[in-house]
């Protein structure tokens, strides 16, 4: 057994095709790494300006009903390895209390991608080891049996006492062995350069995470070196069974994955994009009436609201009692029914998610056929970019609602006009404002309109007003969201199904070929 | 010759293989077809929703002051002929705002697509640069070596055929093997998109097919030359499949990927942060003249109190602050411009991204037509804000102030005139094939080059 082996592998390492594919694999693998590497880095930057965004702009709340923090999804650090990064996904969720979190702000149109260089497609990690991996596999094993016995070796072979399922095993080890050097190898430059420019190291979790996914690269190639087996053992002359392996991998990695996909999302048995649009049109009509009550209740702030009156003197708007009276009456109902709107808002949303999961669910149950595509699933899961590390993210920002919403209320937001003014009570502070109305130009200061600092000043007393340290809302025991990626266990568990179908297909596909090969003609 | 060509193609037709193979491309013709036409109808309803809303909108307006705080997007209308070359148009930025008063950029509608799990869109372009060309490589990888290895090659040679003539014929037999498939399935492709309403069989679609046939057969030999070229430089069959295969791989997958991260490596276009600060620093400007020139006290009511007392001070640093928004997302579109150029002439090296530039000049549905639409959007949204100016100046009792978002204080009365409506302009037949014409001769010259190759190498190949 150990001599058959030897001789296999062997000949396998010194064949023109195995020095071809391990140069040309190891390049190419080097190549994209570093490629990804760099895209994952602007990923992490647009990721991190974006977090800086949404701190930024805590910093102008002064009205709780301005406070409207925006979560940014961040990337994992193995997403390098998944479809697209996950980026297709969309990354950015307005916590509000309007909206339950079920799509993300990118998903919705809000913030749509402005990239024009989408009309070329992006480069993916797992597409490559689809397509090179498996065709090197194939490469290696389709003459495994018809080679040999063109050349009449196999005879020579069989007719020592050695058993066929001992032949048959040191065929299968030898291509295994010749396909495991070259993806081994090329993982490791991959990983090399991945590491070299991770901004962190990983985690026991994540080094887990990245075992497994070169683990199911080679799983996956493997179940090609079988499918080759199994095309040998059928065919008699080797020039058949190439053109049949290269018929079934266009076909496994081809034309299926990309036609099926197309197939479930042109079955639309689920509302599309345009239905769900026209949807939320007929809810916001429907709330139409009473949002409205809402617009007066923006944040009164001063800058919006002095000017120089006809005759000469600046004009401040201090908020009226009765005015204040009519907001703080027509505060609670107005929240209230922006409560019940986002719940029927996430309905409709809910519905349309649901909608593109069956579609997603339909093509994956189609697509069970190709090996590649549950390879793909599998390193989509593990590098947290697939559709279920994508609900927990917005399961977390649904919490992360929720969370802020109790830090609200108990704030006493929602009740007090606090909701919507940062005008205080403070006498002194009134009479300032009082004090100010009654001033005209010659009064205040020494400056007149001429004067070149007088705009420059004025607006400098006000901004002194505006920024009052009371005036902005203390929100440092606001919770902070930070997204948690699936632990692997979850991953696993959604997971292992794929995989124990990789292994399923490559068992038939071996067993399949053995059989054949018991009563396989040498001559 | 004649003889030769059909001697490797009856050769080729006998084999039993070949039956699966022309199945195999009947049913994706068919598969193509079908999902082109829903997709056809879902891009019309989205169209029409968008446009409804837009009509709604316009209908709505009564005076400058509602249109200057309108947002109307438009978006890029529905092309029949995506299903011979989509260049994934899903997800690409189709949609333009026209708010005279307010600068944004091209964005995509409804995100990217997620349940979307393939890597190339199933049409025409990706049948024939995809699956034709492996089936061409697959074809042709033993040509040579093939009959080297089989012993008849000296047979042939022993002839008084010109190896000229040998190696042309191999190419054109098998270009006709794997042409025939595609005339056929062609054929079940238009009649049933023909059926379904999607295309009518007028001049113009009768001439891109024309063209998508002529293009697809010079592409095509490229890709059976290619096999013979390498077949005849190797001795073993083998190591020329394996060599043709990673050749192919890297001319259909890898070149057009790398393309689009060098591309970004080689033309900088501004960040989106970058952008903002440009754009906030334009404010700063404004506020600055603003303060300048005293508008900060004509709110309203005082603008009413005394109109005209300060003409146009409002409006004229408003302009000022939107052209120079407007310069700003301009050379933006520039670099972007730049960039998608660089990112085209690098997937150049790849004869499969030749064909598809090529053919969507021709069908209209590429970066060119994209690009064509953006400027078109951005001629509209000029008419569109000189028209809004001319209606402003027209009110002698408007206070002239432009804003957005609903703040404008723009003329309160009645518009006089219609709204200038969009129309799209297809971009003509002629200036189309203008543009593909150095696609068109760089695929000519790869296949010439193919094929001379070809006839250079047999001519000195060792038949022992």
């Amino acid at each position: 057994m150990w001599t058959l082996l030897k001789k296999e592998t062997l000949e396998n390492l010194i064949t023109m095709r195995f020095i071809i594919g391990f140069l040309a694999c190891n390049l190419v693998f080097g190549l994209i790494t570093y490629v990804l590497m760099q895209d994952f880095q602007l990923e992490l930057s647009r990721v991190s300006t974006a977090q800086e965004q949404s701190r930024e702009a805590t910093e102008s709340w002064r009205v709780w009903s301005r406070v409207r923090p925006t979560i940014v999804k961040q990337p994992s650090i193995l997403a390098v390895f998944g479809s697209n990064m996950g980026t297709n996904w969309g990354k950015r969720v307005w916590i509000t209390h309007t909206r339950i979190p079920v799509l993300t702000t990118d998903e919705t149109g809000d913030a749509g991608s402005t990239d024009l260089l989408a009309f070329l497609y992006e480069f993916d990690y797992t597409h490559i080891v689809q397509i090179l991996v498996s065709l090197i596999a194939l490469l290696l094993s389709f003459d495994a049996l018809s080679g040999e016995k063109e050349r009449g070796t196999l005879r020579q072979v069989l007719s020592n006492s050695i058993k066929r399922t001992t032949v048959f095993l040191s065929k299968f080890l030898g291509a295994f062995i010749a396909l495991l050097i070259i993806v081994l190898t090329a993982s490791i430059i991959s990983l090399f350069i991945y590491l070299l420019h991770l901004p962190r190291t990983p985690v026991v979790e994540e080094w887990v995470s990245i075992v497994l996914i070169v683990a199911a690269g080679i799983v996956f190639g493997t179940v090609f070196i079988a499918l080759g087996m199994m095309v040998s053992t059928f065919t008699s002359k080797t020039s058949s069974a190439l053109i049949v392996c290269m018929l079934v991998w266009v076909m496994l990695v081809i034309v299926l994955p990309n036609s099926v996909g197309f197939l479930s999302s042109t079955f639309g048995f689920s509302q599309d994009l345009v239905d769900y649009q026209r949807g939320l049109d007929a809810l916001d009509n429907e709330y139409a009436d009473k949002m409205q009550m809402f617009v007066p209740l923006r944040d009164f702030t001063f800058f919006a609201d002095y000017y120089l009156s006809p005759e000469g003197r600046i004009r401040f708007t201090v908020m009226g009692d009765n005015y204040l009276k009519l907001h703080l009456e027509r505060q609670q109902p107005a929240i209230d029914a922006q409560f019940e709107y986002a719940v029927k808002r996430y309905d409709l949303e809910k519905d349309f998610r649901d909608g593109r999961a069956q579609k997603m669910t339909l093509s994956n149950i189609l697509l069970m056929l190709s090996p590649s595509t549950l390879y793909g699933n599998v390193v989509n899961a593990l590098a947290r970019v697939d559709a279920a590390n994508h609900e927990a993210f917005m399961e977390q920002a649904r919490l992360y609602r929720e969370e802020v919403i109790s830090f609200i209320r108990s704030n006493g937001g929602y009740s007090t006009k606090r909701w919507f003014t940062f005008d205080r009570d403070d006498a002194s502070y009134r009479d300032r404002i009082r004090e100010l109305e009654k001033l005209t130009m010659e009064e205040y200061g020494h400056i007149t309109r001429e004067d070149p600092d007088f705009y420059t000043t004025l607006q400098s007393w006000i901004m002194e007003m505006y920024r009052h340290p009371e005036a902005v809302l203390d929100l440092s025991a606001m919770p902070k969201f930070a997204f948690r990626p699936l632990p692997l266990a979850d991953v696993v568990k959604n997971t292992w199904f794929d995989f124990f179908l990789l292994i399923v297909v490559f068992s038939i596909v071996i067993v399949v070929s053995y059989i054949r090969f018991l009563s396989y003609d040498p001559r | 010759m004649g003889k030769l060509i059909t001697f490797w193609l009856r050769q080729h037709l006998k084999q039993g293989r070949i039956l699966v193979i022309y199945i195999l491309a009947f049913v994706l013709f068919l598969l193509s077809a079908f999902v082109y036409t829903t997709r056809f109808q879902a891009d019309i309803d989205s169209r029409n929703a968008v446009n409804r809303l837009l009509e709604n909108t316009i209908a709505a307006v009564e005076n400058a002051d509602q249109l200057s705080a309108t947002q109307m997007d438009i978006l890029l209308p529905a092309s029949s002929q995506r299903f011979v070359v989509d260049n994934n148009l899903d997800d690409m930025p189709i949609s333009r705002g026209t708010n005279p008063l307010t600068v944004t950029l091209p964005e995509n509608v409804g995100g990217k697509r997620v349940e979307f799990i393939g890597l190339w869109d199933i049409d025409l372009a990706f049948l024939v640069g995809v699956i034709f060309s492996f089936l061409a490589v697959v074809m042709t990888f033993d040509s040579v070596s093939g009959e080297k290895e089989g012993g008849t090659l000296r047979l042939l040679l022993s002839n008084s055929v010109p190896r000229y003539q040998i190696v042309l014929s191999k190419i054109i037999a098998a270009a006709l093997t794997i042409g025939i498939p595609l005339l056929v399935g062609l054929v079940i492709n238009s009649l049933f998109l023909n059926f379904t309403g999607v295309i009518a069989f007028d001049l113009e679609q009768a001439f891109i097919l024309f063209c998508f046939i002529l293009l697809s057969a010079v592409f095509l030999f490229f890709y059976c030359a290619l096999g013979v070229l390498i077949s005849s430089l190797n001795r073993n069959s083998i190591t020329s499949l394996v060599i043709l295969l990673l050749l192919w791989v890297a001319l259909v997958v890898l070149v057009p990927g790398m393309s689009r991260p060098i591309a970004r490596e080689v033309v900088n276009v501004k960040k989106q942060e970058e952008l903002n600060e440009e754009i906030t620093s334009h404010w700063r400007d404004f506020f600055q003249r603003y303060h300048e020139v005293g508008a900060w006290d004509r709110s309203y009511e005082v603008a009413k109190a005394d109109a005209f007392r300060k003409e146009f001070k409002w409006g004229g640093i408003r302009d000022i602050l939107l052209n120079n928004i407007q310069g700003t997302l301009d050379s933006h579109l520039r670099d972007m411009y730049a960039q998608a150029e660089v990112a085209r002439s690098i997937s150049r090296i790849s004869p499969n991204m030749v064909y598809k530039f090529a053919l969507s000049g021709i069908a209209g549905t590429g970066y060119l037509t994209v690009k064509d639409f953006y400027s078109q959007v951005g001629r509209y949204k000029r008419t569109l804000f000189n028209f809004l100016k001319n209606q402003d100046a027209l009110d002698s009792g408007s206070p002239h102030i432009y804003g957005s978002q609903g703040r404008g204080y723009l003329s309160r009365k009645p518009l006089t005139a219609d709204i200038p409506r969009f129309s799209y302009h297809k971009a003509s037949m002629s200036v189309r094939l203008g543009d593909v014409a150095v696609d068109s001769l760089i695929l000519f010259t790869l296949a010439a080059c193919a094929v001379l190759g070809c006839v250079f190498v047999f001519n000195r190949y060792d038949v022992r």
